[in-house]
Protein backbone atom coordinates (compact mmCIF):
# COMPACT_ATOMS: atom_id res chain seq x y z
CA UNK A 1 0.00 0.00 0.00
CA UNK A 2 0.87 3.49 -0.22
CA UNK A 3 0.52 6.67 1.91
CA UNK A 4 0.90 9.94 0.44
CA UNK A 5 1.27 12.29 3.21
CA UNK A 6 0.62 15.78 2.69
CA UNK A 7 0.29 17.91 5.62
CA UNK A 8 0.97 21.89 4.36
CA UNK A 9 -0.78 23.48 6.85
CA UNK A 10 -0.04 21.81 10.04
CA UNK A 11 3.45 21.15 11.35
CA UNK A 12 5.33 17.91 12.71
CA UNK A 13 5.89 20.01 16.06
CA UNK A 14 3.06 19.47 17.17
CA UNK A 15 3.28 16.08 17.05
CA UNK A 16 6.38 16.19 19.10
CA UNK A 17 4.72 18.35 21.59
CA UNK A 18 1.61 15.98 22.15
CA UNK A 19 4.75 12.80 22.78
CA UNK A 20 5.95 15.09 25.47
CA UNK A 21 2.46 15.79 27.16
CA UNK A 22 1.59 12.53 26.78
CA UNK A 23 4.75 11.03 28.53
CA UNK A 24 4.18 13.22 31.44
CA UNK A 25 1.00 12.69 31.79
CA UNK A 26 2.06 8.64 32.45
CA UNK A 27 4.29 10.10 34.44
CA UNK A 28 2.13 12.11 36.66
CA UNK A 29 -0.19 9.06 36.60
CA UNK A 30 2.38 6.68 38.26
CA UNK A 31 3.82 9.02 40.62
CA UNK A 32 0.47 9.76 41.93
CA UNK A 33 -0.62 6.06 42.30
CA UNK A 34 2.54 4.69 43.68
CA UNK B 1 2.47 25.67 41.69
CA UNK B 2 3.22 21.55 40.81
CA UNK B 3 6.71 20.27 42.02
CA UNK B 4 9.13 20.23 39.40
CA UNK B 5 9.38 16.03 37.98
CA UNK B 6 12.86 14.15 37.84
CA UNK B 7 12.98 11.44 35.64
CA UNK B 8 15.88 9.10 35.60
CA UNK B 9 16.22 7.94 32.12
CA UNK B 10 18.02 4.84 30.98
CA UNK B 11 19.88 5.22 27.65
CA UNK B 12 22.47 3.61 25.27
CA UNK B 13 24.09 4.09 22.42
CA UNK B 14 23.54 1.07 20.50
CA UNK B 15 24.07 0.42 16.96
CA UNK B 16 23.01 -2.51 16.83
CA UNK B 17 19.26 -1.11 18.23
CA UNK B 18 19.58 1.84 16.95
CA UNK B 19 16.06 2.20 16.97
CA UNK B 20 15.99 2.07 20.83
CA UNK B 21 18.54 4.71 20.88
CA UNK B 22 17.02 7.14 19.14
CA UNK B 23 13.15 6.66 20.83
CA UNK B 24 15.37 7.60 24.43
CA UNK B 25 17.17 10.82 22.38
CA UNK B 26 13.10 11.74 20.79
CA UNK B 27 11.64 11.54 24.07
CA UNK B 28 14.18 13.34 25.58
CA UNK B 29 14.16 15.86 23.18
CA UNK B 30 10.84 16.72 22.76
CA UNK B 31 10.74 17.39 25.98
CA UNK B 32 11.95 21.16 25.36
CA UNK B 33 8.50 21.48 23.46
CA UNK B 34 6.76 21.88 26.90
CA UNK B 35 5.88 24.79 28.86
CA UNK B 36 9.05 25.95 30.90
CA UNK B 37 7.45 24.95 34.33
CA UNK B 38 6.53 21.57 33.29
CA UNK B 39 9.86 20.53 31.62
CA UNK B 40 11.23 17.70 33.51
CA UNK B 41 14.32 17.78 35.41
CA UNK B 42 16.30 14.29 33.48
CA UNK B 43 19.23 12.00 34.98
CA UNK B 44 20.60 10.59 32.09
CA UNK B 45 22.37 7.55 32.78
CA UNK B 46 24.43 6.71 30.38
CA UNK B 47 25.46 2.94 30.16
CA UNK B 48 27.44 3.16 26.19
CA UNK B 49 31.05 4.07 25.51
CA UNK B 50 29.87 7.25 24.49
CA UNK B 51 31.88 10.24 26.65
CA UNK B 52 29.87 13.12 28.51
CA UNK B 53 30.55 15.20 25.67
CA UNK B 54 29.30 12.97 22.86
CA UNK B 55 26.22 12.05 24.46
CA UNK B 56 25.56 15.90 25.12
CA UNK B 57 25.60 16.45 21.25
CA UNK B 58 22.70 14.02 20.55
CA UNK B 59 20.58 15.89 23.20
CA UNK B 60 18.76 19.78 22.86
CA UNK B 61 17.41 19.82 26.11
CA UNK B 62 19.02 21.98 28.81
CA UNK B 63 17.70 20.22 32.06
CA UNK B 64 20.00 17.34 31.92
CA UNK B 65 22.34 15.90 33.55
CA UNK B 66 24.32 13.25 32.37
CA UNK B 67 25.98 10.49 34.20
CA UNK B 68 28.28 8.12 32.84
CA UNK B 69 27.87 4.78 34.70
CA UNK B 70 30.49 2.78 35.22
CA UNK B 71 30.79 -1.28 35.41
CA UNK B 72 28.67 -2.90 37.77
CA UNK B 73 31.08 -4.22 40.76
CA UNK B 74 30.07 -5.67 43.77
CA UNK B 75 30.63 -2.77 45.69
CA UNK B 76 28.90 -0.08 42.97
CA UNK B 77 26.03 -3.26 43.84
CA UNK B 78 25.80 -2.55 47.47
CA UNK B 79 26.06 1.23 47.42
CA UNK B 80 23.16 1.10 44.53
CA UNK B 81 21.22 -1.05 47.05
CA UNK B 82 21.76 1.05 49.90
CA UNK B 83 20.88 3.85 47.95
CA UNK B 84 17.29 2.64 47.37
CA UNK B 85 16.82 2.28 51.04
CA UNK B 86 18.79 5.16 52.39
CA UNK B 87 18.81 8.28 49.39
CA UNK B 88 21.38 9.27 51.06
CA UNK B 89 23.79 6.41 49.84
CA UNK B 90 23.58 8.39 46.25
CA UNK B 91 25.96 11.19 47.11
CA UNK B 92 28.54 8.15 47.05
CA UNK B 93 27.28 7.11 43.49
CA UNK B 94 26.45 9.98 41.77
CA UNK B 95 27.78 13.17 43.96
CA UNK B 96 24.30 14.29 44.75
CA UNK B 97 21.20 12.93 46.44
CA UNK B 98 18.86 10.84 44.75
CA UNK B 99 15.66 13.18 43.81
CA UNK B 100 14.46 10.94 40.84
CA UNK B 101 10.91 10.41 41.07
CA UNK B 102 10.27 8.10 38.31
CA UNK B 103 12.62 6.04 36.08
CA UNK B 104 12.38 4.94 32.19
CA UNK B 105 12.76 2.53 30.38
CA UNK B 106 15.36 -0.49 30.63
CA UNK B 107 14.69 -3.13 33.36
CA UNK B 108 17.99 -4.36 33.73
CA UNK B 109 20.09 -2.22 34.59
CA UNK B 110 21.29 -0.38 38.21
CA UNK B 111 19.38 3.13 37.41
CA UNK B 112 16.10 1.31 38.13
CA UNK B 113 16.62 0.14 41.13
CA UNK B 114 17.38 3.92 42.80
CA UNK B 115 13.67 4.55 42.30
CA UNK B 116 10.03 2.53 43.55
CA UNK B 117 8.69 4.25 40.36
CA UNK B 118 9.33 2.12 37.50
CA UNK B 119 7.86 3.35 34.04
CA UNK B 120 8.47 0.21 31.33
CA UNK B 121 8.44 -0.03 27.86
CA UNK B 122 7.33 -3.11 25.73
CA UNK B 123 8.33 -1.81 22.03
CA UNK B 124 6.46 -4.54 20.56
CA UNK B 125 5.22 -8.82 20.81
CA UNK B 126 7.35 -9.70 17.24
CA UNK B 127 8.66 -13.34 19.52
CA UNK B 128 4.50 -14.23 19.21
CA UNK B 129 3.93 -13.82 15.60
CA UNK B 130 7.39 -14.31 14.55
CA UNK B 131 8.75 -16.86 16.76
CA UNK B 132 11.30 -18.57 14.22
CA UNK B 133 13.29 -15.23 13.60
CA UNK B 134 14.12 -15.67 17.64
CA UNK B 135 16.01 -18.23 19.67
CA UNK B 136 14.65 -19.88 22.78
CA UNK B 137 16.58 -18.22 24.89
CA UNK B 138 15.55 -14.47 23.89
CA UNK B 139 11.85 -15.47 23.70
CA UNK B 140 12.57 -17.10 27.39
CA UNK B 141 13.81 -13.64 28.35
CA UNK B 142 11.44 -11.63 26.89
CA UNK B 143 8.40 -14.20 28.36
CA UNK B 144 10.54 -13.45 31.83
CA UNK B 145 10.67 -9.88 31.84
CA UNK B 146 6.73 -9.48 30.79
CA UNK B 147 5.69 -11.78 33.51
CA UNK B 148 7.45 -10.26 35.73
CA UNK B 149 5.88 -6.93 34.71
CA UNK B 150 2.29 -8.31 34.89
CA UNK B 151 3.39 -10.11 38.35
CA UNK B 152 4.45 -6.98 39.81
CA UNK B 153 1.96 -4.83 38.21
CA UNK B 154 4.17 -2.19 37.12
CA UNK B 155 3.44 0.36 34.63
CA UNK B 156 4.52 -0.62 30.88
CA UNK B 157 4.07 1.66 27.86
CA UNK B 158 3.30 0.71 24.69
CA UNK B 159 3.74 2.57 21.51
CA UNK B 160 0.89 1.49 19.57
CA UNK B 161 -2.80 0.04 20.38
CA UNK B 162 -1.56 -2.61 18.03
CA UNK B 163 1.57 -3.44 20.61
CA UNK B 164 -1.08 -3.03 23.65
CA UNK B 165 -3.20 -5.42 22.09
CA UNK B 166 -0.92 -7.92 21.27
CA UNK B 167 0.29 -7.86 25.12
CA UNK B 168 -2.90 -8.54 26.26
CA UNK B 169 -4.44 -11.20 24.16
CA UNK B 170 -0.91 -12.61 24.78
CA UNK B 171 -1.32 -13.05 28.54
CA UNK B 172 -4.71 -12.86 28.62
CA UNK B 173 -5.68 -9.85 29.86
CA UNK B 174 -3.23 -9.22 32.36
CA UNK B 175 -4.13 -6.57 35.37
CA UNK B 176 -1.53 -3.75 34.64
CA UNK B 177 -1.04 -0.53 34.53
CA UNK B 178 -0.69 -0.23 30.31
CA UNK B 179 -0.06 3.00 28.46
CA UNK B 180 -0.12 3.93 24.98
CA UNK B 181 2.54 6.53 24.13
CA UNK B 182 2.95 6.64 20.09
CA UNK B 183 6.65 8.30 19.61
CA UNK B 184 7.49 11.18 17.38
CA UNK B 185 11.08 11.93 16.26
CA UNK B 186 12.99 15.21 16.33
CA UNK B 187 15.33 15.96 13.09
CA UNK B 188 18.71 16.34 14.64
CA UNK B 189 18.97 18.90 11.33
CA UNK B 190 15.51 20.69 11.98
CA UNK B 191 14.42 21.66 8.89
CA UNK B 192 17.24 21.61 6.79
CA UNK B 193 19.15 18.82 5.20
CA UNK B 194 22.69 18.24 4.18
CA UNK B 195 23.66 19.38 0.49
CA UNK B 196 22.32 16.66 -2.20
CA UNK B 197 25.37 16.91 -4.77
CA UNK B 198 27.78 16.28 -1.74
CA UNK B 199 25.83 13.36 -0.62
CA UNK B 200 25.27 11.53 -4.28
CA UNK B 201 29.40 11.56 -4.53
CA UNK B 202 29.94 10.56 -0.92
CA UNK B 203 27.61 7.27 -1.43
CA UNK B 204 28.34 6.79 -4.71
CA UNK B 205 24.28 7.12 -6.19
CA UNK B 206 25.36 9.16 -9.48
CA UNK B 207 22.61 11.09 -10.27
CA UNK B 208 19.93 8.62 -10.94
CA UNK B 209 16.44 8.99 -8.88
CA UNK B 210 16.68 6.36 -6.06
CA UNK B 211 14.42 5.09 -3.20
CA UNK B 212 15.44 4.63 0.14
CA UNK B 213 14.78 1.80 2.36
CA UNK B 214 16.42 2.39 5.91
CA UNK B 215 16.13 -0.49 8.48
CA UNK B 216 18.88 -2.66 10.05
CA UNK B 217 18.97 -5.74 8.44
CA UNK B 218 16.95 -8.18 10.63
CA UNK B 219 15.02 -10.57 8.44
CA UNK B 220 11.72 -9.05 10.22
CA UNK B 221 12.80 -5.98 8.42
CA UNK B 222 11.80 -8.30 4.91
CA UNK B 223 14.48 -6.37 2.42
CA UNK B 224 14.06 -9.17 0.28
CA UNK B 225 10.60 -7.89 -0.93
CA UNK B 226 12.22 -4.80 -1.69
CA UNK B 227 15.02 -6.36 -4.02
CA UNK B 228 12.48 -8.65 -6.00
CA UNK B 229 10.07 -5.70 -6.70
CA UNK B 230 13.47 -3.76 -8.09
CA UNK B 231 14.25 -6.92 -9.95
CA UNK B 232 10.57 -5.82 -11.71
CA UNK B 233 11.46 -2.31 -12.24
CA UNK B 234 14.89 -2.11 -13.31
CA UNK B 235 13.65 -3.80 -16.46
CA UNK B 236 11.50 -0.74 -17.41
CA UNK B 237 13.78 1.68 -15.56
CA UNK B 238 17.44 0.68 -15.63
CA UNK B 239 19.06 3.40 -13.78
CA UNK B 240 16.81 3.08 -10.88
CA UNK B 241 18.74 2.83 -7.83
CA UNK B 242 17.58 1.14 -4.34
CA UNK B 243 19.58 2.81 -1.35
CA UNK B 244 19.42 0.48 1.91
CA UNK B 245 20.87 2.04 5.11
CA UNK B 246 21.38 0.52 8.33
CA UNK B 247 23.39 -1.82 10.02
CA UNK B 248 24.60 -5.10 8.81
CA UNK B 249 23.64 -7.34 11.57
CA UNK B 250 21.18 -9.48 12.40
CA UNK B 251 22.29 -10.78 15.50
CA UNK B 252 19.36 -13.18 15.29
CA UNK B 253 20.29 -14.51 12.04
CA UNK B 254 23.61 -14.58 11.20
CA UNK B 255 23.21 -15.25 7.87
CA UNK B 256 20.89 -13.10 6.50
CA UNK B 257 22.98 -9.81 5.50
CA UNK B 258 24.77 -11.96 3.71
CA UNK B 259 21.73 -14.10 2.06
CA UNK B 260 21.06 -10.53 1.05
CA UNK B 261 24.05 -10.17 -1.15
CA UNK B 262 23.71 -13.45 -2.98
CA UNK B 263 20.39 -12.27 -4.03
CA UNK B 264 21.54 -9.26 -5.72
CA UNK B 265 23.77 -11.35 -7.76
CA UNK B 266 21.26 -13.40 -8.45
CA UNK B 267 19.19 -10.81 -9.79
CA UNK B 268 21.81 -9.40 -11.20
CA UNK B 269 20.95 -5.83 -9.10
CA UNK B 270 24.67 -4.64 -8.90
CA UNK B 271 24.27 -1.58 -10.60
CA UNK B 272 21.12 -0.64 -8.96
CA UNK B 273 21.63 -1.59 -5.86
CA UNK B 274 23.37 0.34 -3.01
CA UNK B 275 24.17 -0.92 0.36
CA UNK B 276 25.96 1.72 2.84
CA UNK B 277 25.56 0.76 5.98
CA UNK B 278 24.83 2.87 9.33
CA UNK B 279 25.67 6.11 8.49
CA UNK B 280 25.35 9.25 10.58
CA UNK B 281 21.40 9.75 11.22
CA UNK B 282 21.77 13.56 9.58
CA UNK B 283 23.06 11.89 6.12
CA UNK B 284 20.57 9.39 6.42
CA UNK B 285 17.82 11.92 6.79
CA UNK B 286 18.94 13.99 4.22
CA UNK B 287 18.84 10.96 2.13
CA UNK B 288 15.39 10.56 2.39
CA UNK B 289 14.57 14.02 2.19
CA UNK B 290 16.02 13.57 -1.38
CA UNK B 291 14.46 10.57 -2.35
CA UNK B 292 11.79 9.62 -4.79
CA UNK B 293 9.98 7.70 -1.79
CA UNK B 294 10.91 5.80 1.68
CA UNK B 295 10.33 2.39 1.20
CA UNK B 296 9.60 0.47 4.21
CA UNK B 297 8.48 -3.46 3.62
CA UNK B 298 8.54 -4.31 7.35
CA UNK B 299 6.59 -7.97 8.82
CA UNK B 300 6.59 -6.19 11.84
CA UNK B 301 6.88 -3.09 14.26
CA UNK B 302 5.94 -1.65 17.30
CA UNK B 303 6.14 2.02 16.42
CA UNK B 304 8.14 2.41 13.11
CA UNK B 305 10.60 4.98 13.58
CA UNK B 306 11.32 5.21 9.22
CA UNK B 307 7.54 5.99 9.06
CA UNK B 308 7.56 8.53 11.72
CA UNK B 309 10.95 9.79 9.88
CA UNK B 310 9.05 10.06 7.00
CA UNK B 311 6.02 11.94 8.66
CA UNK B 312 8.63 14.73 9.80
CA UNK B 313 10.14 15.16 6.55
CA UNK B 314 6.44 14.91 4.67
CA UNK B 315 7.71 12.17 2.19
CA UNK B 316 5.97 10.08 0.34
CA UNK B 317 6.18 6.75 1.55
CA UNK B 318 5.31 3.09 0.64
CA UNK B 319 5.02 0.63 3.56
CA UNK B 320 3.78 -3.15 3.91
CA UNK B 321 0.25 -3.63 4.82
CA UNK B 322 0.33 -4.43 8.77
CA UNK B 323 -1.65 -3.21 11.39
CA UNK B 324 0.33 -0.95 13.16
CA UNK B 325 1.30 0.65 9.59
CA UNK B 326 -2.30 1.22 9.25
CA UNK B 327 -2.38 2.86 12.76
CA UNK B 328 0.69 4.82 12.12
CA UNK B 329 -0.79 6.23 9.33
CA UNK B 330 -4.79 6.34 9.57
CA UNK B 331 -4.65 7.61 13.62
CA UNK B 332 -2.88 10.60 12.78
CA UNK B 333 -5.64 13.57 11.88
CA UNK B 334 -2.32 15.58 10.79
CA UNK B 335 -1.73 14.08 7.43
CA UNK B 336 -4.50 12.84 4.70
CA UNK B 337 -3.37 9.57 3.25
CA UNK B 338 -4.35 7.72 -0.38
CA UNK B 339 -4.31 4.30 0.30
CA UNK B 340 -3.73 2.70 -2.92
CA UNK B 341 -3.08 -1.09 -3.32
CA UNK B 342 -0.68 -2.82 -4.91
CA UNK B 343 1.05 -6.25 -5.55
CA UNK B 344 2.46 -7.70 -2.28
CA UNK B 345 2.98 -11.04 -0.91
CA UNK B 346 3.34 -12.55 2.72
CA UNK B 347 6.87 -14.43 2.61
Amino acid sequence: MEGQLKRPDVDYLEKKKKFAQQFMSIAAEVIESC
Amino acid sequence: MAKKITIGIIYSYDENWIGGTYYIENLVNSFSLLRKALQPTVWLFNYSSLSEDQVRDRFNYQDILIINVPPYTWWRKLLVRMSRIFKFFTFFLYGRPNQLDLTFPNPYLEAHDLCKRRVYWVPDMQEAFLPELFGEVEIARRRDFHLNLIENNLPIVFSSQCALKDFENHYNKPNVMAFRLPFAVTLPMGDGALELTSLRKEFNLGGAPYFICSNQFWKHKNHTLVLEAMAILSEEFPTLIMVFTGQPRDTRNLEYYASLQDLVRELKLQKNVRFLGFIDRKAQLSLMKYAKAVVQPSLFEGWSTVVEDAKALNKEIILSDIPVHREQLSDDELFSIQWIKIHYHWP
